[in-house]
């Protein structure tokens, strides 16, 4: 596993290289997670959300954890939609 | 934040998820009436009018409490008990009175006395045993007379002015009105099932639900099977139906980004491991991938800073790469979008991890 300074260090260069920096992270409220530890450090947390399986309960948790780090900016990507518009 | 839909289109939405259910329990009913039906006896009915008037009233019609009275002869226990000893029924007189039926209009004077059975001929033999029997005891306890030529003492008639018969068709089983009954019935208990399934249901079913219950916007909507064409040459191509989603959620995150160089993203989800990212990288639990985009020739050195110091650089890099010549093309929305997707759908390829 990279330790968040580790994985921090490897953001800080390679956004100085980059326009744009995308950080694939396992889930947020998954055990093994590295995602909260940098979920801080970013400019935008993009939480991505199964329409018809991701449960309330997980949003509300997702919410609080985020509230709780200090995540500035936060969005959703809804996947799975049937109809666009839904 | 996305305004709330109006509640007829919640409900066209909450029928169209629970549409089996709603479908399937109306089946279900109508299937199981229409086996009951097939497998009911047919039910026929016999039917007699017996008119009561008292001779010399005026005007010359059964009073109520009259009619009332010749009600309860009818219904009485001898009559019902002379019935069963005359036609040998295997029934108690006590059951055959209630089954014998004894109704009348407010305004006439003629009894209906009606009987169902299975059996035309034995319902037609009740209901003229009956006539009989209460004839036979109105006459002997009361003096009642079935001629008004010649009343009793007093001066009460009761007579059979309808005498018995079959009524047309049968009463039960109607297939028609049953069925129809069924499928109303069992559509309102489907919708009352699914509107339970629903409300136990915590899943996120729409676009308003998942902004509530995240307290954040949504910035991109993917379609179901989103994917898009491998391609060898160039970036990958997305499919036909997903351009405008894709292109929205470009645009969106463009504007997230504020236009400014080094956004960074962190692509998350509450649980499960989403996708894979990079052709090189495997997503695995508790590793993070990591791609960016128009990458620079210049390279720059690993750092070794301490965690703060990295902090610092992170805040401070837009200064310092706003400063810096770009050497590479930059990134069209279309690849940030792309890119964005591909974190967010199982399906989608892996792109690159780096172009330069």
């Amino acid at each position: 596993m990279i330790s968040s300074q580790r994985l921090l260090e490897i953001v800080v260069q390679l956004s100085a290289r980059s326009r744009y920096t995308l950080i694939h992270s396992p889930g947020l409220l998954s055990h093994m997670s590295g995602a909260a530890s940098i979920a801080a450090d970013v400019d935008s947390v993009l939480v991505v959300a199964r329409q018809g399986r991701t449960r309330r309960e997980s949003a509300e948790n997702v919410r609080l954890t985020l509230k709780a780090l200090g995540t500035r900016k936060i969005a959703l990507i809804l996947t799975d939609v049937r109809t666009i518009g839904d | 934040m996305a305004e709330t839909s109006p509640p007829l289109r919640q409900f066209l939405r909450f029928a169209k998820r629970q549409a089996w259910l709603i479908a399937l329990v109306p089946v279900l009913t109508v299937a199981a009436s229409a086996f009951i039906v097939q497998r009911e006896a047919s039910v026929y009915r016999a039917s007699m009018g017996i008119g009561v008037a008292e001779s010399g009233a005026r005007p010359p019609l059964g009073s109520p409490a009259l009619m009332q009275t010749m009600k309860n002869i009818l219904k009485s226990n001898v009559v019902a008990q002379g019935v069963v000893t005359q036609l040998g029924l295997p029934i108690s007189s006590a059951a055959l009175s209630k089954k014998i039926r004894v109704q009348y209009q407010p305004d006439s004077s003629v009894l209906n006395v009606s009987y169902d059975s299975t059996d035309k001929s034995e319902a037609l033999s009740v209901v003229g045993q009956t006539g009989v029997e209460f004839q036979r005891v109105a006459h002997e306890r009361l003096g009642v007379s079935d001629s008004f030529k010649r009343p009793g003492p007093l001066l009460i008639v009761a007579s059979v002015v309808d005498p018995p018969h079959l009524e047309a068709g049968r009463v039960s089983p109607q297939p028609k009105q049953t069925l129809a009954f069924a499928a109303i019935l069992g559509l309102a208990l489907g919708l009352i099932l699914a509107y339970a399934r629903e409300s136990l249901d915590d899943r996120i079913r729409s676009r308003d639900e998942a902004e509530k219950a995240f307290g954040a916007p949504v910035v991109g909507v993917l379609p179901r099977g989103f994917s898009h064409q491998p391609s060898t040459n160039g970036p990958p191509q997305p499919r036909q139906e997903a351009q405008q989603a894709l292109q929205t959620l470009c645009a969106n995150l463009e504007a997230a980004s504020s236009g400014d160089d080094g956004s960074t993203f962190l692509v998350t989800s509450p649980r499960a491991v989403v996708t894979t990212f990079s052709a090189s990288t495997q997503t695995s639990v508790g590793r993070p991938s990591i791609a960016c985009w128009e990458s620079r020739h210049e390279h720059t050195g690993f750092s070794r800073s301490s965690r703060t110091e990295s902090l610092r650089r992170l805040r401070s890099r837009r200064s310092r790469s706003l400063a810096r010549p770009r050497t590479a093309r930059r990134m069209t929305p279309l690849e940030l979008g792309l890119a964005a997707a591909c974190c967010c759908c199982r399906r989608a390829r892996p792109l690159p991890t780096e172009r330069r």
